[in-house]
């Protein structure tokens, strides 16, 4: 079992969204639960994947095909899985402020949020703060997730984390900036909850936002 | 009077040159148009021919095929009906795609250009080099599908038994086009034209798109050489060519330079016009700039040129 | 000086000091107040925030205009605008098909934007071209390829690396023609701003795009001219790569160790740029913050292949300030080292008498200067105060209090001055960084007449 297992988390990085699939239906028929095949294959794949990353051992291309392979994978799973009343069900908004339409970072995070097991929104590209607090309104979310990529748009994410702070939400929602200029110092001043300085790292730190709640 | 339109296609360096040459002599009694596609943007095809006294014109920048250039090839024509020509020979450069002639036909009968009739295309095969190119270069293949007389050229260069293969490989691909062999394109083109095949073409959207586009350098050379640096630099730049064409000052005297797969060619030029200038035809893209940068540097104490 | 410093630093001769070249794109424009779509659309408005960029800042180099969108709207991108920053590309016309684009989109100098950029290049050049290096920026093959197609190039590049590749190449042609033009109004540095290289492996770099960059910068140099490589975000990993591709000069941002980086450029003898970093200093630094990165980068460094700059294209709102004072740090780094260990040192407790504002008998016009000997902006702003004083004769006052001793930084922290040039009148800030003109400043004064 844990063979099968192990070459799933290993095929994201084989770039073929097939044999991912071949192997996920191939452990699935052994009998394997979707749970544990998403958790121990596909989750701890993704996983290497943003170490690999986060080390310069693989870039964005790399990440990119391996998140396909996931995603695809996905699909398959996903009307397996089984809601247990023990789950923590993270629920995660994300996107790229209004005039900023760079979507490669945001895209990686996301996609690394997926393969940690979150449930994520992503509302795409050049969004407003208002969106983005409605998306978070329509689908109960944890976490907003705010990405930039110019100094220019990056003064987007403080109205998006004031609206949110004089929001009546049912969940106490955490806002999160992200993007290359900016830093952590500036983030935590102009209020977002958390930064983080890269995709693997952003997923780090919602469950430590949550599991802090 | 209706003229008559001819396609010369080729590899560069097989001969088009030479049979537009023969052609031209072959039907000196009619009037004939030219329209040449030079490579390079340059004139060196042109000026060969130029001083036999004909109306030209030139189609710069590419392919006559290629589709954005499509228009341009149809202004040369309108301008040609001016004219009054009996045939046109259209030459086009060596990996030009003449599968797109029906189309380019309809557009000229749209355009009420009914002056001409398509009767067909000339294919020029080198035989020194066909193994090589052929797997080289697909438009070779399609040159000879849509073929109507396919000339085996530079017979000499091989033994009869080889040019009887290179047949069986060209016949098996085209069996309707009239087949000849020849050396510098000697043949009775009057005949040969009287009673070309004209079947009914596959049309087919031309290959002649970026994949086989031609990446061409233009070296201005108006120093003077030596022979020696000269044919180490054009030896060792060769590789990365199909071909190299031009004229360049050799220790003092004009020279025309011909290179086609490393045969290395320097004669004498009795032009007394020539732009000096050195064109080539990469193999290897673009990157063509930073070997030639490289072995310029080696060879010469020269500016490198690049036009 | 000036352009001679590039010149020689790019031929690895010996020089007094570090050549520097800030990369003011549309924080031009912010000098002359305009917006940073007015000065990448209205040549004249382009042109004058260069003339401005060049006063204030000192620069031995500068680029005429940054904006990496300029090809890839000719070849079919939609633009998104913004007044404070470079459009972005909103659309890819080989999004759906996997193309190569004939090369007959290879942009004409009639096409797009490129008739207003030569046009100001030609002025500038015939203007200021013979003091300083005029930079002409280009969008690199694989960030062009990139705007062409969209995020799937990386995938293509894993499944489908020729037609990478060849796009890759195409995108060089289109940078081989710019080039053409740019050279042809007047730049001395060509440079190809790739900012996406640090998102790929070295093996994809080398495999897929090396070839296209060095044929872009050995046509470069059989012009004649310097080519330069500049590259966003964290290219530590690709450097010993882009050496390989033969340009003249590397521009690398805060995301790399430039002092490790050097040792890898030096290795290739290629002159490298950087690195102070964009937001963190530039735009939220003060400075103090400014001055003090530069001294310090220039002293963990060698000197020699090395050319000051800001990381890349400055953010629109960068405080004018910021630049001037790291200009001045660059042009006379030992007087500015003084300046930051002062600052650092200086306690409340050096006795400076603030004059009575208040009960002035004529107005008093002060300009806190970092030196006005050596820094541009400050020499403007100490020259129209004189100018104020020979106007005005005895009816007014007029000091400066350059940066350069303990007593005037003293002067300086109980006056609040934070930035330097700046110009008071009776104790009151007035201008800062930006010079006022012999109208405003006249009218200003005249105010403060009884």
């Amino acid at each position: 079992m844990m063979d099968i297992l192990k070459k799933i988390a290993e095929s994201l990085m084989e770039f073929e969204p097939e044999d991912t699939i071949a192997l996920v239906n191939e452990a699935l028929a052994s009998g394997i639960d979707a749970k544990t095949v998403l958790n121990e294959g596909l989750i701890k794949g993704m996983d290497i994947v943003g170490q690999l990353f986060k080390t310069n051992e693989i870039y964005v291309p790399e990440v990119t095909m391996a998140a396909e392979c996931l995603q695809e994978a996905l699909v398959v799973i996903k009307p397996l899985l089984k809601e247990e009343p023990s789950d923590v069900k993270v629920t995660v908004v994300i996107g790229t402020v209004e005039g900023d339409v760079h979507d490669i970072g945001k895209n990686l995070v996301a996609v690394m949020m997926e393969g940690a097991g979150f449930e994520v929104i992503d509302i795409g590209n050049n969004v407003l703060a208002q969106t983005f607090i409605d998306a978070a309104k329509e689908h109960n979310a944890d976490i907003i997730a705010c990405s930039a990529l110019l100094t220019t748009t990056m003064a987007v994410m403080p109205e998006v984390a004031a609206l949110a702070k004089n929001e009546k939400f049912e969940k106490d929602v955490k806002v999160l900036f992200g993007g290359a200029p900016i830093f952590e110092k500036w983030a935590l001043e102009n209020g977002a909850d958390g930064y983080a300085e890269d995709a693997s790292g952003a997923v780090q730190l919602v469950k430590d936002l949550v599991s802090r709640k | 009077m209706m003229a008559e339109l001819l396609l010369i296609t080729g590899f560069l360096g097989s001969g088009k040159t030479t049979l537009l040459k023969e052609l031209i002599e072959a039907f000196k009694t009619k009037k004939i148009g030219v329209v040449i596609n030079e490579f390079g943007e340059t004139g060196i095809d042109g000026r060969l021919i130029s001083h036999e006294n004909f109306d030209l014109v030139e189609i710069n920048n590419g392919s006559v095929f290629c589709s954005c250039l499509k228009d341009k090839f149809i202004d040369a024509l309108i301008e040609m009906t001016k004219y009054d020509l009996d045939y046109i020979f259209v030459e086009s450069t060596g990996l030009a795609d003449p599968s797109n002639m029906d189309s380019i036909s309809e557009i000229l009968s749209k355009q009420k250009m009914s002056k001409y009739k398509y009767k067909g295309s000339i294919c020029i095969i080198d035989a020194e080099y066909f193994e090589d190119l052929f797997d080289l270069l697909p438009a070779i293949e399609r040159q000879i599908v849509f073929s109507e007389l396919i000339i085996i050229n530079k017979a000499d260069t091989r033994t009869q038994d080889e040019l009887d293969e290179i047949s069986k490989k060209i016949v098996n691909l085209n069996s309707k086009a009239r087949l000849i062999i020849t050396t510098f394109c000697k043949a009775d083109y009057v005949a040969l034209l009287e009673d070309l095949y004209s079947a009914a073409h596959t049309v087919g959207e031309s290959i002649n798109t970026p994949e086989s586009r031609l990446k061409t350098v233009r070296l201005r050379v108006e120093e003077n050489y030596t022979m020696t640096a000269l044919n180490q630099f054009l030896k060792e730049i060769c590789q990365y060519t199909y071909r190299i064409k031009g004229f360049i000052q050799v220790d003092g005297e004009v020279c025309e330079i011909s290179v086609v797969n490393c045969t290395v060619n320097i004669n004498k030029s009795d032009s007394q016009t020539s732009i000096l200038e050195l064109v080539l035809i990469s193999s290897i893209g673009i990157s063509i700039l930073s070997r030639v940068a490289e072995m310029w540097n080696k060879y010469f104490d020269h500016t490198l040129q690049i036009i | 000086m000036g352009k001679d410093l590039i010149i020689k630093v790019m031929n690895h001769e010996t020089i007094d000091r570090v050549p520097w070249v800030p990369f003011a794109g549309v924080h031009a424009g912010k000098l002359k107040g305009f917006t940073a779509k007015e000065v990448l659309t209205d040549g004249q408005k382009l042109y004058e925030s260069l003339l401005e960029v060049n006063k204030l800042y000192k620069p031995d180099g500068m680029p005429v205009v940054f904006d990496l969108q300029i090809e890839a709207e000719i070849l079919g991108c939609d633009l998104l605008w913004a007044e404070d920053a470079p459009p972005s590309v909103n659309s890819h016309p080989l999004k759906d098909t996997k193309e190569i684009p004939c090369k007959c989109k290879i942009p004409e100098a009639k096409q797009g934007r490129i008739p207003m950029v030569l046009d100001v290049m030609k002025k500038l050049s015939a203007e200021i071209g013979n003091e300083t290096a005029l930079y002409g920026l280009i969008c690199g093959p694989f960030t062009l390829a990139s705007h062409l197609r969209g995020n799937s190039i990386f995938k293509d590049m894993i499944k489908d690396a020729k037609y990478v590749k060849e796009l890759v190449e195409f995108c060089a042609e289109v940078n081989i023609k710019m080039a053409e033009y740019y050279i042809d109004a007047g730049m001395d540095v060509i440079a190809i701003v790739d900012p996406l290289v640090s998102q790929v492996s070295s093996k994809h770099f080398h495999n897929i795009l090396a070839d296209s960059f060095e044929s872009v910068f050995s046509y470069i140099r059989s012009k004649g001219k310097f080519s330069s490589f500049f590259v966003c975000g964290d290219a530590t990993n690709q450097m010993e790569e882009m050496c390989l591709t033969k340009p003249d000069n590397i521009s690398i941002d805060e995301n790399v160790d430039i002092v490790k980086a050097k040792e890898t450029t030096d290795k290739y003898n290629i002159v490298i740029s950087g690195n102070i970093p964009l937001t963190t200093v530039m735009l939220h630094g003060n400075q103090q913050d400014n001055m003090k990165y530069v001294v310090d980068l220039l002293d963990s460094i060698t000197k020699d292949n090395l050319i000051l700059s800001p990381g890349c294209d400055m953010p629109y709102d960068v405080p004018i300030e910021n630049t001037i004072g790291a200009a001045m740090a660059v042009i006379n780094t030992a007087e500015t080292r003084e300046m930051v260990a002062n600052y650092q040192a200086v306690e409340e407790d050096i006795e400076v008498d603030l004059p009575d504002y208040d009960h002035l008998k004529k107005p008093l016009v002060e300009a806190f200067t970092l030196d006005s000997a050596t820094c541009a902006a400050c020499t403007y702003m100490w020259g129209a105060a004189q100018f104020a004083k020979e106007h005005f004769k005895d009816e007014i006052d007029i000091v400066e209090y350059k940066y350069t001793t303990k007593e005037n930084i003293a002067r300086c922290k109980k006056m609040g001055v934070t930035n330097l040039p700046s110009l008071y009148i009776n104790g009151k800030l007035k201008w800062k960084s930006i010079i006022p003109s012999e109208d405003e400043l006249f009218e200003e004064i005249k105010k403060n007449m009884n």
